[in-house]
This record gives structure tokens, C-alpha cells and sequence, in this order.
């Protein structure tokens, strides 16, 4: 005898799938289905004018193995992540704490911090590149007032890199600040009320009290501010299109060169699919790790 | 170059460069410029076909070198990659007192240098050059015929004398024909401002710009050795070697 389900039971998980479908179909259509056939297509030549594309296999991924500018993207990147995420989050709780405090004009110290986060990336970039103009830039007027001669802030390998990072964290601090501000609000003040009533200084408050209440937005922060560190390519394209010799070239901006420049579909899906899996890994390790030291109320 | 570039360098109390001598600008694309560079030391980039690259030539690697030391050992130029944007402003500016740029770049330099200014062939190395440069028209051969015949109709209008001759005055670029340095308007522009007939008297010592298979990805190979010499991070023999095989890498399949 077959197991029947009754007839309203049946009705109720036609009814659930048929809510779910919207969604699904959306994430299918585009996050499943385009990383699978990414990764269908990095196992394909390029194809040429005169030569159709191959089945090559795993041909893609050793050629980037020899690739060296790929290397340079990589651990240029590992620095770009290393010297944004950290400054920004920290930067981004400070600039909360402040304007949670009563303090006057604070609403235009909030409006202040956040203005960065409302430009478009590529006003942005452009302001910058010309504060990091050599000779005319808003950093070398000021050098040239203490007599320093100019320098080429975007042209030097040597500083490349931190130029592009300052103006992230200058970014993305006062965006990830609106969370923070968000949370401290949220927060009952007797918590702070009995922490004080037991004697706590200013900075065990912070340390005991506020900050573990704040994890859960960290948490979030966090992985914002990983997915920024990786997906970064306007400012690139503005400021310094990844030279000089690939100082500051990233894995994004690689993958645009080679998919869209030099018209290699076949490498440029290799290089998404490497992309796609360091931030599939990072993005389980902050899920399984930071989740577990979490705490919601 | 170097003699006068000595002359024309200066350097306030402190020993900062306030001018410097000669400038030729390297961000972005700086493959461009370095082929007047290896023209005038007698070596080409590339062979016809575009399938090979002799970025690793003795002579290739000499111009480049030639090119670093005018900073690095006659401290004649400045140090590192050099903008394109702000050149014309540097020598309009008098930061810079010999310039290479872009003939695109002579009516802007023209309306805002506010001195007597010349304009000279390349210096000559084992021979004068220069490559060429510009954009190109195209039609499709998948095109309709009636697409084509409009698109040829509209190269024909872009490239008929007058028109050449107009554009060649509002930005200094060379006038794209003969014909069109014959029209009045042109002739009576080089009477009153005889700079525009070097570059054109230049072209016959000039070459084809780099261009090869692949060209965008080759050019890059190219670009990011020249930058890495410029900036100091290689010698220009070792960041030769390294676009050369590069280069061997992407063209391979070519050949």
C-alpha cells in the first residue's frame, strides 16, 4: 500500500515550494547556473575568428600556474584585503562611538562620515586622482608648503597599493559606520547602567559590554567588507588601470583585462572560478568560525 | 639630448629640480613612446606578420636603457613613470623644458604656454623615427551593402580634405592627407604657424606602430617590462627578457 499524504498536507507544501520559487529561480538564474557554467567554460579554449573552441580539460588552470601576473594580482590582493578590512572596521566603530555620543553637531559629523559611501566610485576615484596628482595634487601642494619636492604617488610601485587602500577605508568606513550606529542604538542602556553601578571604566564598558554586543554586526561587517576587498575594479580603471608593471593590479581587474581586453573568455573564466573559490572559502570560514564566538541576543 | 638636457635642468637652493630638462611620459601606455626610442636605434619591435617580437634584443634593450638613464645616471628627467596627463601642464608650467608627446597635444600647448615655444623632429639616435599612430576606419565584411556603402559614405566625409585639415587645426593632430595640406585653410594656418609641417616631414623616417596577434595582451607584456625598468624594479635587460617571453608564450600558438 502506497503511503498517501492527505490532501491538505500535499496542498501546503505545493503551497510552500510555489512561495520559494521566485527566489529560487532568481538565485539559480543568477548565482547557481552562472558559476557552474563558468566553470564548464574555463575547460574550453578561447575561441578564434578561425578556431572554434576546444575541450582543453584543465589546461587553463596550469597555464595560470605560469602565470606571473596572475601571482602579482593574487597577493596584491591578499595585501589589498589585509590593509582595508581591519582599518575600515576599526575605523568604522570609532566613527560610531563618536557620533553616539551627545555631542553638538552631531548629526553633520554623521552626515560628514557617510558622504563618501553616497559618491559614485568613479566621482570618487577621480577626486583622488587628482589629490594624488604629482606636482598639482592636493598632496603635493601641501608637501611643496614644507619644500618637499613632488612625488608620484601612483606612478611608484612602492606606494601604489597604500594610495589605493587609503581611499577604500576612506570609502567604505562611513558606510560599514551606519551599522555600527544602528546597533549602539539599539543597545539597552541599562546594560551600561550596571556596568557602571559595578565600577567599570570607559574602556571595560567597551571591552566587556559594548563590543561583544556589537559581534553580530561585525560579523556582518566583515563579510561586507571581504566581498569589497575582492570585488574592487572602477577605482582601478580610473586611477592607475593596474600599473605600473601590475603594482596595483587585482584579481577583478584581471579577470576584466583578460575577459574584456584581451578577449580570452576561456582564461578569464579560469580566473573567476579561482576568484569565486577563495571567496566561497573565506566566506565558510567566517560562518563556521566567527559564527560559533557569536553572540545574538 | 643628454648636452642640452644638462643645460636645461635647474635646481633650486636645496637641490630640487624646479625644471627639468627633458621629459617623455610613460604611464599607461608607455610602449608608444618607447618605439622612437628603439626606431632611432635601428631595431624594430616586431616582425609584418605580427607572430614574433624582439623585445629582447641587444638594441631594444640599449634604447631602453638610454631611456632609464636619463633619469637614473643624467638626472635629466624625472624618476619613475611619468604621467601623460599632466605633461603639457608641466611644460606649459615650465617644469619641463623639452617634452615628447602627442602632435594631438600641439593647439592645447599652443593656447596656454605663454611663451615662445619649437617644435622638433625626434633627436636622432643611428637614424631619426618615430611610429605612427592613430586610429583606423573599419567595415565588416558581414556587414549589408547598404550598412557598408553609409559607413563608407561617412569615412569619405570624415576624410576629405577640408574636414582632415579643420581637425588637424583644432587639435594639432597630423592632417590625414596630402590634399588636405593643400587647402587654403591649412596653408594659411602653417604660414602663420609653421609647427604642424615637422610632424608631417617626420613620417618619412617613421614606422608602423606596434601591432601584433593579440595585440592588447602582447602591448601589456610590452608595457608592464618597461614600467618595471623605469621604476627600478629591473634592469632593463632582465624586464626585456621577461616581456620577451611572455610574448614567445602569447604568440606561440601564432605561428
Amino acid at each position: 500500500m502506497s503511503k498517501q499524504l492527505n490532501p491538505s498536507r500535499r496542498m501546503n507544501i505545493t503551497y510552500g515550494w510555489l512561495l520559494l520559487l521566485p527566489s529560487a529561480v532568481l538565485l539559480v538564474a543568477f548565482t547557481h547556473y552562472p558559476a557552474l557554467a563558468t566553470f564548464w567554460h574555463s575547460a574550453f579554449s578561447t575561441p578564434k575568428g578561425i578556431r572554434p573552441a576546444r575541450f582543453i580539460g584543465f589546461d587553463q588552470y596550469r597555464a595560470m600556474a605560469d602565470d606571473p601576473v596572475f601571482w602579482t594580482a593574487l597577493v596584491n590582493n591578499l595585501w589589498y584585503a589585509a590593509g582595508t578590512i581591519v582599518p575600515a572596521i576599526a575605523l568604522a566603530m570609532l566613527m560610531a562611538l563618536w557620533v553616539n555620543g551627545k555631542l553638538a553637531g552631531r548629526g553633520f559629523l554623521r552626515l560628514a562620515f557617510f558622504t563618501p559611501t553616497v559618491l559614485p566610485m568613479i566621482a570618487v576615484a577621480n577626486i583622488w586622482l587628482f589629490f594624488y596628482t604629482p606636482g598639482y595634487g592636493l598632496l603635493d601642494q601641501i608637501r611643496g608648503l614644507f619644500g618637499l619636492s613632488a612625488y608620484n604617488w601612483l606612478g611608484s610601485p612602492d606606494t601604489v597599493l597604500w594610495c589605493l587602500m587609503f581611499v577604500s577605508v576612506w570609502k567604505d568606513a562611513g558606510f560599514f559606520m551606519i551599522f555600527y550606529l544602528a546597533a549602539l542604538q539599539q543597545m539597552p542602556p541599562e546594560l551600561r547602567e550596571a556596568a557602571e553601578l559595578e565600577g567599570a571604566n570607559r574602556w571595560q564598558i567597551f571591552r566587556r559590554v559594548t563590543f561583544p554586543l556589537l559581534m553580530p554586526t561585525t560579523l556582518f561587517v566583515f563579510v561586507n567588507a571581504v566581498v569589497n576587498a575582492f570585488r574592487l575594479v572602477d577605482h582601478i580603471v580610473v586611477m592607475t588601470r593596474g600599473g605600473p608593471d601590475n603594482a596595483s593590479n587585482l584579481l577583478l581587474y584581471y579577470i576584466y583585462e583578460t575577459g574584456f581586453k584581451f578577449w580570452d573568455s576561456g582564461y578569464a573564466a579560469a580566473l573567476t572560478v579561482v576568484l569565486l573559490l577563495i571567496l566561497a572559502l573565506v566566506a565558510l570560514l567566517q560562518f563556521t568560525v566567527l559564527e560559533r564566538r557569536t553572540h545574538y541576543q | 639630448m643628454v648636452e642640452f638636457g644638462k643645460k636645461l635642468t635647474k635646481r633650486d637652493a636645496a637641490g630640487n629640480v624646479t625644471t627639468w630638462g627633458v621629459q617623455v611620459p610613460s604611464s599607461g601606455f608607455p610602449y608608444w613612446l618607447f618605439q622612437c626610442f628603439t626606431t632611432e636605434n635601428g631595431v624594430e619591435l616586431m616582425n609584418t606578420a605580427g607572430t614574433e617580437t624582439y623585445f629582447d634584443k641587444p638594441a631594444v634593450v640599449d634604447a631602453l636603457q638610454y631611456w632609464v638613464d636619463l633619469s637614473r645616471k643624467h638626472a635629466i628627467h624625472p624618476p619613475g613613470v611619468v604621467e601623460w596627463g599632466t605633461t603639457p601642464k608641466d611644460f606649459f608650467e615650465r617644469k619641463a623644458a623639452i617634452i615628447w608627446t602627442t602632435t594631438g597635444n600641439l593647439t592645447n600647448i599652443r593656447a596656454n604656454a605663454k611663451f615662445d615655444f619649437g617644435v622638433a623632429m625626434l633627436p636622432a639616435g643611428k637614424q631619426p623615427g618615430s611610429p605612427t599612430g592613430g586610429g583606423n576606419f573599419y567595415l565588416f565584411d558581414k556587414n549589408t551593402p547598404e550598412q557598408n556603402a553609409a559607413a563608407l559614405k561617412f569615412v569619405k566625409w570624415m576624410t576629405e580634405p577640408k574636414r582632415a585639415a579643420e581637425w588637424a587645426i583644432a587639435t594639432g593632430y597630423v592632417a590625414v592627407s596630402p590634399a588636405a595640406w593643400d587647402t587654403p585653410e591649412m596653408k594659411k594656418y602653417v604660414a602663420d604657424f609653421p609647427a604642424p609641417i615637422v610632424a608631417r616631414d617626420q613620417l618619412k623616417y617613421a614606422v608602423a606602430e606596434l601591432s601584433t596577434h593579440e595585440n592588447q595582451r602582447v602591448t601589456k607584456a610590452l608595457n608592464d617590462g618597461l614600467q618595471a625598468a623605469l621604476t627600478g624594479a629591473k634592469t632593463p635587460e632582465a624586464a626585456m627578457k621577461d616581456s620577451q617571453r611572455e610574448a614567445e608564450r602569447i604568440l606561440r600558438s601564432y605561428r
